[in-house]
């Protein structure tokens, strides 16, 4: 019982203290209309494909996978934001502390939930109209929650990047840009997945948007529960296995860390 | 000169030894793959050409001006803006020669594209007007270095760089009509485009590499310059007025 209420004390500080890094990496201005407006533009210039190729539904396939993408992309922040406590000097401390540091580095980067969720829905309650894309209130209620489970699921395989980067810290930015323009190319949120050879197509069912983008996608076109339910469970499976991998990376880390002092205050 | 070649020179080691800065350039080619593949799926393969420019022009877009804002916010961190500010030399200079390097490694992107169009969709895209392609890509690179002057003078006083930097990419890919013609934007948002280089640069390129010929060539290879040449001069002004204002008033420090 003490082990678990540790547990979420540990979770309860970092996710404060991911609150507050949001707050000084953004001021409300800076992410409305800086961010905000940065992503509305994203998906604009994806949905106008469509129009340069004349086919309205490829524009909204096009509108609909970039929202998820752009939801499962700020998850990936998690990648540098996992190497900034190393930066920080943090890290050793981290380390020699008693709790697991999974704990810690599960909360220290939640803050892009909420970045990519509030993101995410606000540029597809803009951006559909813009295109003629018809997008119901109830609709959008059961959109929101799926747009939460691409968020949370990719959070567990950028968790695990954040602790493999661990070890190589300069590269932080290339794998979260790489990743991120891989799960644009295969996952199907541009192209459909079946457009590539198998082994890119067996690619993308690894990644957790390529399953959430098609029950969202699903959702929009009104099917049934019993088709969308298999992609939710798939989704929520994939990220549930990355995130016991990013776990089993993590103290890996601390052990080796621990054995060879190999972990410095700073770099 | 000096300053230039020393700017220059400097911007090599601090490139060769940051992963960071060669990002555009590793990502570009999983760009084109991204493009090639939506025009390919959509059966439009005339549009190939277009698919296989876009990357690039995005990627020299992007790389200047991450890397114009890198210049001002790392000597910012590293307390060097200010060393610089208090030497006799010019710091706009010196950043020329940063943002010229940068700029000039940017255009290997067009190789890649290309070479990604060849190697992976085994299509090779002719460049049917060599000269207007040619002519087209040498005065782009002019112009965006002038722009990322532009952009590094206004970095020098914000603090907030890098959240300014991230704003300035899509908004000019859709002005810049870097894929999609700005023809095919909204009539009352083309006039903003026509004062961004890139939407000449990228209506000038897709022509070059389309069947017909390119017509108005001079005129809008005139365009493209002078709006670099503008962005420059604009750009060196600001940057030395700035030198001046904080040299005078101390408005910078350490800390």
């Amino acid at each position: 019982m003490t082990a678990l209420t540790d547990s979420i004390r540990v979770l309860r500080h970092a996710t404060a203290f991911a609150v507050t890094e949001l707050g000084a990496i953004y001021t409300w201005r800076s992410w409305a209309f800086g961010w905000v407006l940065r992503v509305i533009t994203q998906i604009i210039f994806y949905a106008l494909i469509g129009i340069l190729l004349d086919d309205p539904n490829l524009v909204q396939f096009l509108l609909i996978g970039n929202v998820a993408l752009i939801a499962a992309s700020t998850a990936m922040f998690a990648i540098p934001s996992t190497q900034w406590e190393r930066y920080a000097g943090t890290l050793p401390l981290l380390v020699a502390a008693p709790s697991r540091v999974m704990l810690v580095f599960l909360g220290r980067s939640i803050e892009w939930f909420a970045d990519g969720l509030a993101t995410s829905v606000i540029a597809l309650v803009v951006v559909a109209p813009i295109f003629g894309v018809s997008i119901t209130l109830g609709q959008l209620l059961l959109v929101i929650p799926l747009l939460l489970l691409v968020i949370v699921t990719t959070y567990g395989m950028a968790t695990f990047l954040g602790a493999i980067v661990l070890r190589k810290p300069d590269v932080r930015n290339v794998v979260s840009n790489l990743t991120i323009s891989v799960m644009a190319i295969v996952t199907g949120a541009n192209i459909p997945v079946e457009f590539f050879a198998e082994p890119i197509q067996w690619l993308a069912q690894i990644i957790p948007l390529t399953h959430g983008l098609q029950a969202i996608r699903e959702t929009i076109a009104g099917a049934p529960w019993a088709e969308i339910g298999p992609d939710v469970a798939l989704c929520l499976g994939v990220g549930i296995v990355w995130m016991a991998i990013a776990a089993l990376s993590f103290e890996r880390f601390a052990e080796a860390g621990r054995k060879d002092g190999s972990i410095e205050f700073g770099d | 000169m000096t300053e230039f070649l020393s700017g220059w020179r400097r911007q090599w080691d601090v490139v060769t030894s940051t992963p960071d800065y060669w990002m555009t350039l590793i990502t570009n080619p999983l760009l084109a793959v991204l493009f090639l593949a939506i025009v390919q799926n959509a059966g439009r393969d005339d549009l190939l050409g277009h698919a296989v420019l876009a990357p690039a022009l995005l990627g020299m877009w992007a790389m200047s001006l991450f890397i114009s804002g890198e210049v001002v916010a790392r000597d910012r961190d590293f307390g060097l803006l200010e060393a610089s500010l208090a030497t006799p030399s010019s710091y706009g200079m010196v950043t020329t020669g940063r943002i010229a390097l940068v700029t000039v490694l940017a255009l290997l992107g067009f190789v890649e594209s290309w070479l990604t169009a060849l190697v992976l969709f085994g299509v090779a895209i002719p460049i049917r007007h060599p000269l207007a392609f040619a002519t087209g890509i040498g005065l782009s690179a002019f112009a965006m270095a002038g722009t990322a002057l532009l952009m590094s003078a206004l970095f020098i006083r914000s603090t907030s760089v890098r959240r300014f930097q991230n704003t300035l990419s899509y908004p000019f890919y859709v002005l810049g009509g870097i894929l999609v013609p700005v023809a095919l934007l909204p009539d009352w948002i083309q006039p903003f485009s026509r004062v961004i280089f890139l939407s000449w640069s990228s209506d000038l390129l897709r022509d070059s590499v389309d069947v017909p010929p390119v017509e108005d060539l001079g005129w809008r290879l005139l365009a493209i310059a002078s709006l670099g040449a503008i962005s420059f001069l604009v750009g060196r002004w600001l940057v030395r007025r700035m030198e001046d204002h904080i040299r005078q008033t101390g408005e910078v420090s350490f800390t």
